[in-house]
C-alpha cells in the first residue's frame, strides 16, 4: 500500500498545473484516506448489494402498504394488509408452523452435522479435502432433484415401503412417510446438511489440540472434555450453522409444495399464492415483510441468548 | 490452473489451501455465470408458446418443426391464473393456452389481439360449433382458437372403490370411507367448479351464498385428501399403486392407466362432468406475429389432433383429426366426434365477472392456508 501511495502522490505531483486542480485534490484525498479506499474497494459489491437486495426490499416494503383493487394495484398508504394478517388466524398458524418446521430442521441438521464435522476435523488424517468435497457431492445435483429423490424414497411404493413389505415387516405401506410436515423436515435437513457441516468443521478445526491435552492431564474424561472444551470452542460454528439453516428454510416453498401434502404447507406457499393465483401482490408483500420480521426477531433473540450463555454461562 | 495438472496435484496431495480456494472460486464463478449463458442460448427467434406443463410435446406441432426445423420456445405454467398474472407482470409471450372462459377477462386486461384466421390453412376444418363458443368471437374477430375439448370428472379404481350400488357421482370425492386416499387438482379453475357442480350451483348466476356453500364443501373435502395434484404423473402413479383410489382428473389420466392395465374408470358422474374448451390466444405484444400464426396452424392440423385424441383422449377441434381413427378406436378412447354432445352432457365452464373470479381465487388461497 505504501509503495502505491507514494507512486500515486508522485504521479499527481508530476501532472501539469491545469489538471492538478480539483481532480488532483480528490485523488490525493482518496489516496490518503484509508476509509475511502476501503469503500472504493468494496464499491462493486456494495453497489450490487444495494441494487439486488436493498432496492427490492424497499420496493417490497412499499408494495406492502398498497392495496389491490381487482386487477389494479392502488398506491398509497394503508395498513389493510397487515390488518388482514392480524385478523386471520390461519395465516398466523401457517407462519408459526413454518417457524416450527424450520426450528426442527435446524436442530436435526445441526445434530446430524456435528458428528460428521467432528469426525472430519479430529479423526480424518489423510485426504481431508476429499472428505469435504464428498460432503458437497449431493449439491452437484439440483435441489428439485433431491426433493424428488426423497419422494421416491418415502413414497407409497417407495424404497422404504417396498423394502419393509418385501421383508414382511409391514403388510400395507406406511402412509405417514410422505405428504406431511415430517417429510418436509426430513428433506430439508438433508438438503441443508452441508451448510451446517462446513461452518462447524471450520470451528472445530481451529481448536488448539493442546487445550484438549491440558484438559486430559487435568483429569477430564472424554465426555467432560467435550462439553468443557470442544463444544464451547466450536459454538461459533454451531451458531453460524443454525443461522445458515434456519433463515432460508422458513421461506422454502418447493419442498412443502411437493412433499408437504395438504397439511404440510408453509408460509412460502401462501406468499407464492398471493403473487400468482390469488393475484394479491400487496398482501403477498405484507406477508413477506411479516415473516422477514419474525425471522429477524428470532435470530436476534438467538444471538443474544448464545452471547449471554458464552459470557455468563447458563 | 490446468485441469489435468490440478487433478494430479490433488492425487499427490500437493494442492495448497490457496490453490483449492482458487479452484473453488473458479467453479463458483462459472456456476454463477451459467444461467447468463444458457439464457442467451435460449433467446432464439422462435415463437413463444406459453402452455400448460405437459403440453410441451413436439408431437403437438409437427407442422412448425417441419417449417422452421426447431421447436417453438416453451415456457410452461401449472395453472391458468398463474399465466394470467405473469403475463400481466410483463412476461413476453406470443401464443398462450387458456380455456374459453378466460378469454373475456384476458381481453378486458388488454392482453390479447384478434387472430388472423385467413392465415390458418386448417381453420375451415375446425368444428363450427367450437368457433363460436361464448366470449371468444366478436364482430367477426376471432380472439380465441379452440384446440381441445373434454371434461373433468372422477377417475376411480374399480377394484378398490366400492360404489355400494350407488350411481357414480362427484360425492365420491367426499366419501369419508376413503379418507386420505382421495385427490383433486391443485387449481381453483377445476376444483372449485367441480365442487360447485356437486353443490348444484347455477354457473350463469353465482351468488355469495353459492360461494359460501362451495367453500364449506371444499373445507370438508380437504380433510380427506392425500394431496392436491399439480402434475398428472404423480397422480397416475398414485392411482396405479392404490395410494389414491379416486381422484378428480381430465381424461388423459384414465387413458394412461387403462393402457397400463390398471382397473380404473373415468366416471360418468350423475351431476355431469365439468366440460370445457381450451385453446389458443395471441398475446397483444406478440413479437413473432407470423411465426405465431404458423404455430397456431400447426396446432390445428390433424397430425396434432392425432396426438391430442390418441394419447390425451381429449377432443381436437379439427374435424379431420377424427378421421385418423377407426370407430372402434374412438369408442375405446371414450371419444366421439360430436363435440356439442359431449359439451352439453356436462356443465360447461363459462366466463365469470372479474369480482367472482377473484373471490374464487382468493377463497382457494384461504382454503390452502387453513389446514
Amino acid at each position: 500500500m505504501t509503495s502505491s501511495q507514494s507512486h500515486g502522490t508522485l504521479s499527481v505531483a508530476a501532472e501539469p498545473a491545469a489538471q492538478g486542480g480539483r481532480l488532483g485534490r480528490l485523488r490525493r484525498l482518496y489516496l490518503r484516506s484509508e476509509a475511502l479506499r476501503g469503500y472504493g474497494l468494496l464499491s462493486p459489491t456494495l453497489v450490487l448489494m444495494l441494487l439486488s437486495i436493498g432496492a427490492p426490499l424497499v420496493l417490497l416494503l412499499m408494495l406492502s402498504f398498497w392495496t389491490q383493487d381487482l386487477l389494479e394495484i392502488t398506491p398509497g398508504f394503508s395498513l389493510d394488509n397487515y390488518a388482514t394478517f392480524a385478523e386471520k388466524e390461519n395465516y398466523q398458524k401457517l407462519l408459526w408452523r413454518s417457524l416450527k418446521i424450520s426450528g426442527f430442521v435446524t436442530i436435526l441438521t445441526v445434530l446430524l452435522a456435528y458428528p460428521m464435522a467432528y469426525f472430519i476435523a479430529f479423526h480424518v488424517k489423510k485426504n481431508k479435502f476429499m472428505w469435504i468435497i464428498l460432503i458437497t457431492v449431493p449439491f452437484w445435483t439440483s435441489y428439485l432433484l433431491r426433493v424428488f429423490a426423497w419422494k421416491i424414497v418415502l413414497g407409497y411404493n417407495g424404497v422404504i415401503n417396498s423394502g419393509l413389505t418385501s421383508l414382511g415387516w409391514i403388510e400395507a405401506p406406511l402412509e405417514f412417510l410422505l405428504y406431511n410436515p415430517f417429510a418436509v423436515v426430513l428433506t430439508l435437513a438433508h438438503a441443508w446438511a452441508a451448510f451446517a457441516i462446513l461452518p462447524i468443521y471450520v470451528s472445530l478445526e481451529k481448536i488448539d489440540k493442546s487445550l484438549l491435552e491440558a484438559a486430559t492431564i487435568l483429569g477430564d474424561g472424554p465426555v467432560m472434555r467435550f462439553f468443557r472444551v470442544t463444544l464451547p470452542l466450536s459454538m461459533a460454528g454451531v451458531v453460524a450453522a443454525c443461522l445458515l439453516v434456519f433463515i432460508p428454510t422458513v421461506g422454502d416453498y418447493v419442498t412443502p409444495a411437493l412433499l408437504g401434502g395438504p397439511k404440510g404447507l408453509m408460509i412460502g406457499n401462501l406468499i407464492q399464492l398471493q403473487f400468482a393465483k390469488a393475484n394479491n401482490w400487496p398482501l403477498g408483500a405484507a406477508l413477506s415483510m411479516v415473516s422477514l420480521l419474525s425471522i429477524t426477531l428470532i435470530v436476534c433473540a438467538f444471538l443474544w441468548f448464545t452471547k449471554r450463555v458464552r459470557t455468563q454461562g447458563l | 490452473m490446468d485441469i489435468k495438472d490440478t487433478i494430479k496435484r490433488i492425487q499427490n496431495r500437493e494442492l495448497s489451501r490457496r490453490d483449492l480456494g482458487k479452484a473453488f472460486a473458479a467453479v463458483g464463478l462459472s456456476a454463477a455465470m451459467m444461467p447468463v449463458f444458457s439464457k442467451t442460448g435460449m433467446a432464439s427467434d422462435e415463437a413463444i408458446y406459453y402452455t400448460w406443463a405437459g403440453y410441451d410435446v413436439p408431437e403437438m406441432w409437427p407442422g412448425y418443426v417441419e417449417k422452421y426445423g426447431v421447436a417453438p420456445q416453451l415456457p410452461t405454467y401449472g395453472d391458468v391464473e398463474e399465466a394470467f398474472t405473469k403475463i400481466r407482470a410483463g412476461f413476453d409471450v406470443d401464443v398462450v393456452h387458456p380455456c374459453s372462459n378466460n378469454v373475456p377477462r384476458w381481453r378486458s386486461a388488454d392482453l390479447l389481439q384478434p387472430i388472423d384466421t385467413s392465415r390458418l390453412s386448417n381453420w375451415p376444418d375446425v368444428i363450427p360449433a367450437l368457433k363460436v363458443v361464448e366470449g371468444t368471437q366478436e364482430n367477426g374477430e376471432q380472439w380465441f382458437i379452440p384446440w381441445e375439448w373434454g371434461q373433468t370428472s372422477v377417475t376411480y379404481r374399480t377394484d378398490l372403490f366400492d360404489l355400494q350400488g350407488q350411481p357414480e357421482s362427484w360425492g365420491m370425492l367426499w366419501d369419508d370411507r376413503y379418507s386420505g386416499r382421495l385427490s383433486i387438482i391443485d387449481a381453483a379453475e377445476d376444483s372449485w367448479w367441480c365442487a360447485a357442480i356437486y353443490a348444484g350451483v347455477d354457473f350463469a348466476n353465482v351468488t355469495d351464498e353459492d360461494m359460501a356453500k362451495v367453500m364449506d364443501l371444499l373445507r370438508k373435502q380437504q380433510e380427506l385428501l392425500r394431496f392436491r395434484q399439480s402434475d398428472s404423473t404423480t397422480l397416475v402413479q398414485a392411482l396405479a399403486t392404490g395410494e389414491v383410489v379416486a381422484a378428480m382428473t381430465w381424461s388423459d389420466v384414465p387413458t394412461a392407466l387403462i393402457a397400463e392395465g390398471v382397473p380404473v374408470k373415468f366416471a360418468n358422474v350423475k351431476e355431469g362432468g365439468l366440460t370445457w374448451v381450451c385453446g389458443l390466444v395471441l398475446a397483444k405484444d406478440a413479437q413473432h406475429y407470423d411465426k405465431a400464426h404458423d404455430l397456431l396452424d400447426a396446432l390445428l392440423s390433424p397430425e396434432s389432433g392425432r396426438f391430442c385424441i390418441g394419447v390425451n383422449a381429449y377432443g381436437h377441434s379439427n374435424a379431420k383429426s377424427f378421421d385418423l381413427f377407426s370407430e372402434e378406436e374412438l369408442v375405446a378412447l371414450g371419444m366421439t366426434k360430436n363435440a356439442t354432445e359431449v359439451l352439453d352432457a356436462g356443465v360447461f365452464l363459462i366466463a365469470q365477472p372479474e369480482e367472482i373470479e377473484q373471490k374464487i381465487n382468493r377463497d382457494w388461497g384461504e382454503l390452502i392456508s387453513e389446514l
